[in-house]
């Protein structure tokens, strides 16, 4: 892996595997962290208004890149925005080209503006059909008050009918910058190759814009919290758990939530991959599964990404009779010290996560991006999640013990 | 057993697909299969698949029952004869805990408005045939299994492929086998349903067309071209552009053509608010029944195709999936190089015939 920067700024991460097609990954450093009152869920309309008109692009994007076949999409987070191309080594220029484009190119044409808010707020409609999503929301603006990740991604209803297009389109040119942003190209190309073509498409862009860092902060959360929630007859009842862990800005604690997370429920993707599902599933042997070997609960996950700042950790049981008895049972378990086998198993299965996460460049590229966005360091995360295996028993209760002073819990029955 | 070895591009990964022959073609309890992924994951040896870092997947589909494994390559060995272990033993004892789960888990997947509309569909289309039961939100009536039906299915239990993603051709599976066997669809159903759901604010609009399995190797092919200019090229396609690009109705709008082994079915999907629903399934029929087609259209769907082939495959796992329909269903080796020298030759007319040779639809319509 090479990093170098552009004289405008710009961050450039290269690989190369062996394989016939090349991931391109842009991250700018601009997401729901970034938002105030107005323009909740802004940055994912934005992210929106970017398939849309592209000043210089002949074609839409979508048209150029299902051209040659590629896959393409993009992604709003607490903490970034990411557009990404797989495409055929062949057609690797086009993901540059466009991604040199959108960069500084999108005219927000007001029509297509209605257009996308009316889509946002379907992708809105399609995630409230979810009860975990209802769930994870409510737990979210309990567990914030002010802070921006209180809306979580998707942001408020009431802003996104009302928020305008001039002002998202500043709020675009304001962020998207070569300054703000991390370009990674991961695939079959030769390193050098691929620096080239970053200088070609991208060293000709100018610097202006802001940077989308912020100060890392958090809200004490307001102490145990329970809440009840009618289900219709023909939902399955269940209980979310939520506790806040460590972001990313702690790389010490971010170690420690995975070492936790592997413990207690055995596995995590570390990135997702893009052109192919994982096999994944949560393992038996994993300590949340004593809930469901207990009759306590039919069925059980949890939910957790790393985010830069804290943010919650969530587990949901399904079919559950008694909450009570679920609540002391999952506290019960994650205060357990983990034997020596445990921890083995927490080990086995990071570092098998961790090889499974790098061996694609869609994968390896958000790793890399992350990274680098988070931390400064395209190798950090890959190193904390490693570094992660060599913590013990007593880290492990050091951590634990703070985690339960102020939990979410969520009956929906 | 129909197997395939494909040479990973990575050294340190392995990816084993085995597909079995408890997809909802060929159980011989509705359900049961349901109810033994549950099962089979409660054994020892599972746990101890977990414990060495292999994660698994067993998936139920129309067609097959496919475990997906994934591992690094030094415990492929250790990973093999764990799974053989615990395919062959589950723990009998905890069947009503695997009812149970299973149960749930049927719950959770109609919840879901579009699973449900997709199974309701199904059911309307394939009658009593065995592919009217959705591999999960079909209302299996799983509290009549018992341990000797689970033993039954033990004892039936077939390897229809294997499909082995590795550095070297080292996996043998130890597991009686047979090869795919069809079920002929005796005729096709008819109709629209709108099934209520209390809490949802968004309705899953489901078209669904009956169409040609993957054994009829030219018109399937046809077919995928025809549903890649119809839905399935993403923000391109003519569906998402009509409901979603051009009027903003809906996030999704798009098809899929599932080329299965008795039968094909092709489906058309949007959600939409439920106001929108009449006008969104109008538009929608129009849209797939617009069977001009342009050489620049054509020509794009057939790059989309064959650049995606490639895009697939970045992955072990997506090597893996590509590839283990060869097997399965006993395609020529060289499946995918007759694919794309047959698309590569088509004509509009040949994708249009296929748009209008469309039989009749159901209609389900899944939300609030």
């Amino acid at each position: 892996m090479i990093r170098t920067f552009l004289d405008n700024g710009l961050t450039v991460i290269v690989h190369r595997m062996p394989v016939d097609v090349a991931a391109i990954y842009m991250f700018y450093n601009v997401g729901a962290k970034n938002e105030y009152a107005g323009i909740y869920g802004g940055s994912h309309l934005v992210e929106h208004m970017l398939f849309r008109k592209i000043e210089g692009l002949d074609k839409s994007i979508d048209e150029l890149v299902e051209g040659v076949g590629g896959y393409f999409n993009g992604f709003t987070n607490y903490d970034y925005t990411a557009y990404v191309e797989v495409l055929p080594l062949e057609s690797v220029e086009l993901g540059l080209e466009i991604e040199s484009k959108r960069m500084v190119g999108a005219l927000f044409d007001p029509g297509e503006f209605e257009l996308e808010r009316k889509i946002v707020l379907s992708e809105f409609d399609m995630n409230e059909n979810e009860v975990d999503f209802r769930l994870m929301y409510r737990a979210s603006m309990t567990a914030w008050d002010t802070h921006p990740y209180r809306y979580a991604v998707i942001g408020l209803r009431r802003d996104l009918n009302k928020v305008s297009r001039d002002e998202l389109y500043r709020y675009y040119r304001r962020y998207y910058n070569t300054r703000n942003a991390v370009l990674v190209i991961i695939g079959g190309l030769p390193e050098e190759k691929a620096i080239e073509l970053a200088r070609k498409y991208f060293g000709g862009l100018g610097e202006g814009g802001d940077a989308g860092s912020v100060e890392t902060w958090d809200e004490n959360m307001p102490g145990r919290v329970r809440i009840e929630i009618r289900a219709p007859p023909n939902e399955s009842p269940r209980l979310l758990y939520a506790i806040k862990v460590p972001g990313v800005h702690d790389i010490e604690g971010f170690r420690e939530v995975v070492l936790f997370d592997f413990v207690v429920s055995g596995d995590r993707a570390f990135t997702y991959g893009l052109t192919a599902r994982e096999p994944m599933a949560v393992p038996r042997s994993s300590r949340l599964y004593r809930l469901v070997e207990e009759g306590l609960g039919d069925v059980v996950y949890s939910y957790y990404e790393p985010t830069l700042m804290n943010n919650l950790y969530y587990v949901i049981v399904y079919g559950v009779k008694d909450p009570d008895k679920v609540v002391g049972k999952i506290e019960e378990l994650i205060m357990e010290r983990p034997s020596d086998e445990e921890l083995e198993f927490a080990r086995e299965r990071i570092m098998a996560r961790l090889s499974f996460s790098m061996d694609a460049p869609s994968k390896l590229g958000q790793l890399y991006g992350l990274s680098q966005l988070f931390t400064g360091d395209p190798n950090a995360v890959i190193k904390a999640i490693e570094d992660a295996t060599r913590l013990g028993s007593d880290e492990y209760m050091d951590f634990a013990s703070k985690l339960l002073s102020s939990p979410i819990i969520i009956t929906y029955r | 057993m129909n197997r395939l070895f494909i040479k990973s591009p990575v050294n340190d990964v392995a990816v084993i697909n085995l597909a079995l022959n408890l997809g909802s073609l060929h159980e011989p309890v509705p359900g049961i299969a349901n109810v033994l992924i549950p099962l089979w994951r409660m054994s020892d040896y599972a746990k101890e698949l977990e414990r060495v870092g292999v994660s698994f997947v067993i998936e139920k589909g129309l067609d097959y029952l496919m475990v997906r494994v994934k591992a690094r390559y030094s415990v492929i060995p250790k990973a093999v004869e764990l799974l053989v272990k615990t395919l062959l033993n589950p723990p009998i004892d905890r069947l009503d805990d695997a009812i149970r789960e299973a149960g749930t888990r049927i719950t959770l997947s109609r919840e879901d408005v579009i699973t449900l509309s997709i199974a309701e569909a199904l059911k309307l289309l394939f009658n009593d045939h065995p592919y009217s039961r959705h591999p999960t939100a079909y209302e299996y009536k799983l509290t009549g299994i018992t341990k000797d039906d689970v033993r039954r299915a033990i004892d039936r239990l077939r390897a229809i492929s294997l499909t082995v993603v590795a550095p070297e051709d080292v996996v043998e599976i130890d597991l009686p086998s047979a090869n795919y066997v069809e079920i002929p669809v005796r005729g096709f159903g008819s109709g629209s349903r709108d099934v209520r759901l209390e809490g949802k604010v968004q309705t899953a609009v489901v078209i669904m067309y009956p169409t040609y399995g993957i054994k009829d190797v030219e018109r399937s092919f046809k077919m995928d071209v025809a549903n890649t200019v119809i839905g399935g090229m993403g923000l391109v396609s003519r569906l998402y552009r009509e409901v979603r690009v051009k009027r903003g109705l809906a996030y999704y709008a798009y098809s899929m053509y599932w080329p299965l082994g008795s039968s094909g079915v092709f489906i058309a999907m949007a959600g939409v608010r439920r106001e929108f629903v009449k006008d969104t399934i109008d538009i929608m029929l129009n849209t797939i029944s617009n069977s001009s087609l342009s050489d620049d259209e054509l020509a794009m769907a057939v790059r989309n195709r064959i650049g995606r082939l490639k895009v697939m495959k970045e992955s072990p796992e997506g090597i893996a999936n590509v590839h283990s329909v060869i097997p399965t269903y006993g395609l020529p080796s060289d499946y995918y190089d007759r694919y794309i020298n047959y698309i590569r030759n088509l004509r509009p007319e040949d994708v249009a015939h296929e748009i209008r040779g469309l039989q009749q639809p159901v209609i389900v319509t899944v939300g609030t």
